[in-house]
């Protein structure tokens, strides 16, 4: 079927309108995602639709990325009635193999790995008036956020910035495909279809990036997008909800004859402890990818953090772009003074900093001897090439744990995940317009809470020839613990993770059968792509980096292992490429194919201030409930459609009354009574004066005893919500517990405060 | 002497890129894709000079793009279509070798500015011969 019926979209295409750099029409038509999600694994389909309408062949050469969690696993291309199906094959021969066709005027196709999250499809040979579909099959887990999942589907690649070492050694090849050319828009535009199942019925879904249509059947949801093609400019962000959280449970799966693989995920509950005072050093990329709605989430993330600190806790805010400026010489005692100075501070900051050198500013705190628990707290959209570098510095420091929140329309994931990974951290997304409180409760649950080490893994009944990830991380409080493990069938297996936290040693323990897998292409893909991402990470960490990694010298051994697990489980790597090959009878090497670079879309918010207009959020429920996902400043949607209109970022931005409040809590937990108190809580003054009146002390802290409670009152009024505002509470309780003062006639202030201003 | 030969891994190795690069070379029309007809195509010294020239130039902080036109005698690439930013300024001799550029909007200098800015600029340039009237 020709490809135009296929899309049944002709009109939309535009194809030949857009050129590429040198004037050629953008052979690529249209991009379509297909996904299914069941439970916290995804398979997901991807068709580029090509044409070549000139009048000579052409080389198609397109850069595009993947979740930084994809395994790839399926290449094939289809053009007319005529199917090629890729194999792995090692990178130099593939290449080999991919030149060698074209040279000869056959037909080829290939797909590399350029970073686990940025792949390169080459297509040549490709005929003039010849139509081609390239289906690219990858599967990936969906990371647990709270109790939700997050599925995150990047579109576009943005602008990188090239430190200048790494620009003098940077292979050209690989630059010009982390740096694909820009455009302001591209013809080709995305369709997405996104199929959830899971054990328990979905409860909602909510779509942070764009409007789409959310249908609930079966206890299953189908979400699309509004739009018949939506432009790839920026991530397609779900959070998804099931009525019951997926428990930690283990999935068994074949693995040829006598062998399966297991997929066995932890969630181990800790008891509470008592909060550590730590340093904490917040790093802000203020460079020029920055501007507009991310650093503007950057500053209210940074307000957040600032009052979840606590006295006793250090601190220091660094700002970095090609230099990097430090609030305070080195770290200072959290302290009403220390507060507002950093308060000011947050409120004045800008993407104004120019590029990107994060390797300097990490290197000035790292150099620095820490005195307390230190945490280095990075707030980045991630736009660097040179991500293994910050990575083998941050993993070169394990006294420092390094926490990323990754910000904006097309972070760069791979970046605040291995950065987290390596420096025993966390990884927190935000979505421009996403509500940012919970997301920062939950690291800072894990920046301050104690650590659990010594974590490893016991077997029972079978001892797997294969597991990974081989060294498990120090535990935080909500860790998840995700292994794939490869076992011989037939056997009752007890696995048990143990770990040592603060009052000694702890374990939980899983048993599963493997007599029955079930047949099913994500896991294995998932074995062997996480298995190959620790050797990859291993051999970031010895390569000399002084020289681009495309010809670095690579530890022949561990290349080896990477490659022999690509193979057998057909699935992607650094060291491996898919490779197809389609001779062509008549073929006439005379004449080769002209080189067509596809241009990417910019990201949408970047270059302009005005592309910096937000699609209203798009949420859907499969109840009528309110959802706990949705910010005040979102709307929850039924309509869908009428979903598609957009409005300025600054109305969107505007800080709910608890945000407000937020920012006005003193550095002891207290709050001031004051006008602007008064206007946060929508209250006057007359109305507390019977409160104050009762209390026999003076008449500042009388006012601030009042302020305080009634400020706990406004926060914890919706139970939802309870959870985001827990550092503030904490501290406020403790400020009223500490008080010499008695509520007249009560044993507790908050109930004091029920009895004499019921709520309204 | 029979010819050198090389696969695009040895030809990579040898001139210490990546296979890619070379690919990316063929690709941009740089270097001329593989000689020969059939299985034994191979690339050849003409391959490997030309390379090596072009990592040479890059290597002295020529971009691509001026690399190519330097080996090519022609333009890598047309012009790129984003807009070309225009500005008017007006430009001020204030002395030798020293001029100044005001640009929109922004009131021209008065003389005696313009001599003043002239007398600073002098101090900070040749310290050593200072103006007697600066007063320093």
């Amino acid at each position: 079927m020709p490809i135009q019926q296929q899309l049944n979209d002709s009109a939309d295409l535009a194809s030949g309108v857009m050129t590429t750099r040198d004037g050629a029409r953008v052979p690529l038509l249209a991009v379509e995602i297909d996904v299914s999600v069941h439970d916290t694994v995804s398979n997901l389909t991807l068709r580029q639709f090509y044409r070549n309408g000139e009048r000579v062949p052409i080389e198609a050469l397109y850069s595009f990325p993947v979740g930084d969690l994809s395994a790839m696993h399926r290449l094939e291309v289809r053009i007319g009635d005529r199917l090629i199906r890729a194999a792995i094959d090692e990178k130099d021969l593939a290449l080999a193999a991919y030149d060698d066709a074209l040279a000869a005027g056959n037909r080829a196709i290939l797909l590399d790995q350029d970073r686990p999250n940025i792949l390169t499809l080459s297509l040549g040979n490709l005929l003039p008036g010849e139509e081609a579909v390239v289906t690219i099959g990858t599967a990936s887990e969906l990371e647990r956020h709270g109790d939700s999942l997050r599925l995150l589907i990047p579109t576009t690649i943005s602008p990188r910035y090239v430190p200048a070492e790494q620009a003098a050694t940077l292979d050209p090849s690989e630059l010009s495909d982390i740096c694909p050319p820009l455009r302001n828009a591209v013809p080709y535009g995305l369709r997405l279809r996104v199929a959830i199942r899971g054990n328990s019925p979905v409860r909602e879904v909510e779509c942070v990036s764009h409007p789409v249509r959310t249908e609930f059947a079966g206890g299953g949801a189908v979400v699309t997008l509004c739009d018949r093609q939506t432009t790839l400019d920026q991530d397609v962000v779900l959070n998804i909800r099931f009525e019951a959280a997926p428990e930690s449970s283990a999935l068994v799966v074949r693995d040829g004859e006598t062998e399966c693989i297991a997929g066995v995920e932890f969630r181990p509950a800790f008891d509470a402890f008592p909060r550590q005072p730590c340093e904490i050093v917040f790093l802000i990329d203020r460079s020029g990818s920055m501007e507009g709605e991310s650093i503007e989430q950057a500053r209210r993330t940074l307000q957040i953090c600032l009052r979840s600190l606590i006295e006793g806790d250090c601190f220091n805010i660094i700002g970095f772009g090609s230099t990097f400026e430090s609030l305070f010489g080195t770290s200072v005692p959290y302290s009403q003074k220390s507060l507002e100075a950093a308060t000011g501070h947050v409120s004045e900051i800008h993407a104004d900093l120019g590029g990107t050198e994060m390797l300097a500013p990490l290197q000035f705190i790292l150099g620095h001897k820490s005195f307390a628990r230190r945490r280095v707290v990075l707030v980045t959209d991630g736009q660097v090439s040179n991500e293994d570098e910050v990575a083998t510095l941050v993993a070169s420091h394990p006294e420092t744990a390094v926490f990323t929140f990754g910000i904006g329309r097309g972070v760069n994931e791979h970046l605040a995940r291995i950065i987290a990974r390596s420096g025993g951290g966390g990884a927190e997304f935000v979505f421009p317009g996403e509500r940012i409180e919970q997301k920062v409760m939950r690291q800072f649950g894990r920046i301050t809470g104690p650590t659990f080490t010594d974590v490893r893994l016991t077997w029972e009944g079978a001892t797997p020839d294969l597991v990974t990830p081989g060294r498990l991380p120090p535990l935080s409080e909500d860790a998840v613990v995700r292994l794939y493990a490869r076992l011989a069938r037939n056997r009752h297996v007890r696995v048990t993770l143990h770990a040592v936290g603060p009052n000694g040693p702890l374990s939980w323990t899983q048993e599963f059968d493997t007599g029955d897998p079930i047949d099913e292409e994500a896991l294995p893909a998932l074995l062997a792509r996480a298995a190959i991402r620790e050797i990859e990470e291993e051999q970031v960490a010895q390569t000399d980096r002084s020289r681009s990694r495309r010809v670095a010298r690579q530890d022949r051994l561990a290349v080896a292992r990477i490659v022999a697990l690509s193979r057998r489980y057909g699935v992607l790597s650094s060291e491996t490429s898919f490779i197809g090959v389609e001779v062509i009878p008549d073929a006439n090497p005379d004449i080769q194919p002209e080189f067509r670079h596809i241009p990417v879309a910019l990201t949408r918010g970047w270059g302009s201030p005005t592309d910096g207009m937000l699609f209203e959020r798009n949420y859907t429920s499969a109840s009528p409930a309110r959802s706990p996902l949705v910010g005040r400043a979102g709307l929850t949607l039924c309509d869908v459609e009428s979903a598609h209109r957009s409005r300025p970022w600054a109305d969107k931005v505007r800080p709910d009354p608890e945000t407000q409040l937020l920012l006005l809590q003193l550095a002891d937990g207290s709050w001031k009574l004051d006008s602007a108190f008064l206007t946060a809580v929508s209250l006057k003054k007359k109305a507390l004066q019977p409160l104050l009146k009762q209390l026999a002390v003076d008449k500042d802290l009388g006012g601030r005893i009042v302020a305080t409670l009634v400020a706990l009152r406004h926060l914890l009024r919706d139970p939802d919500r309870e959870a985001e505002w827990q550092f503030l509470v904490q501290k406020a309780r403790l400020w009223l517990g500490a008080l010499p003062a008695r509520p007249p006639g009560s044993s507790d202030w908050e109930a004091w405060l029920d009895r004499e201003l019921p709520m309204a | 002497m029979t010819p050198r030969r090389f696969s695009i891994t040895e030809l990579a190795q040898v001139a210490g890129i990546s296979g890619r690069t070379v690919r990316y070379y063929v690709q941009r029309g740089l270097i001329p894709p593989p000689d020969g007809r059939g299985p034994g195509r191979h690339y050849g010294q003409e391959h490997l000079d030309r390379i090596l020239k072009l990592r040479d130039l890059q290597r002295t902080g020529l971009s691509l793009d001026l690399a190519t036109t330097a080996l090519t005698g022609r333009a890598c690439e047309p012009v790129p279509d984003e807009p070309i930013e225009r500005e008017l300024v007006t430009r001020l001799k204030l002395g030798d070798g020293l001029h100044l550029e005001v640009g929109p909007g922004t009131p021209v200098p008065t003389d005696r500015q313009l001599r003043d800015m002239t007398r600073r600029c002098r101090d900070i340039l040749e310290p050593g011969n200072r103006n007697p009237d600066s007063g320093g």
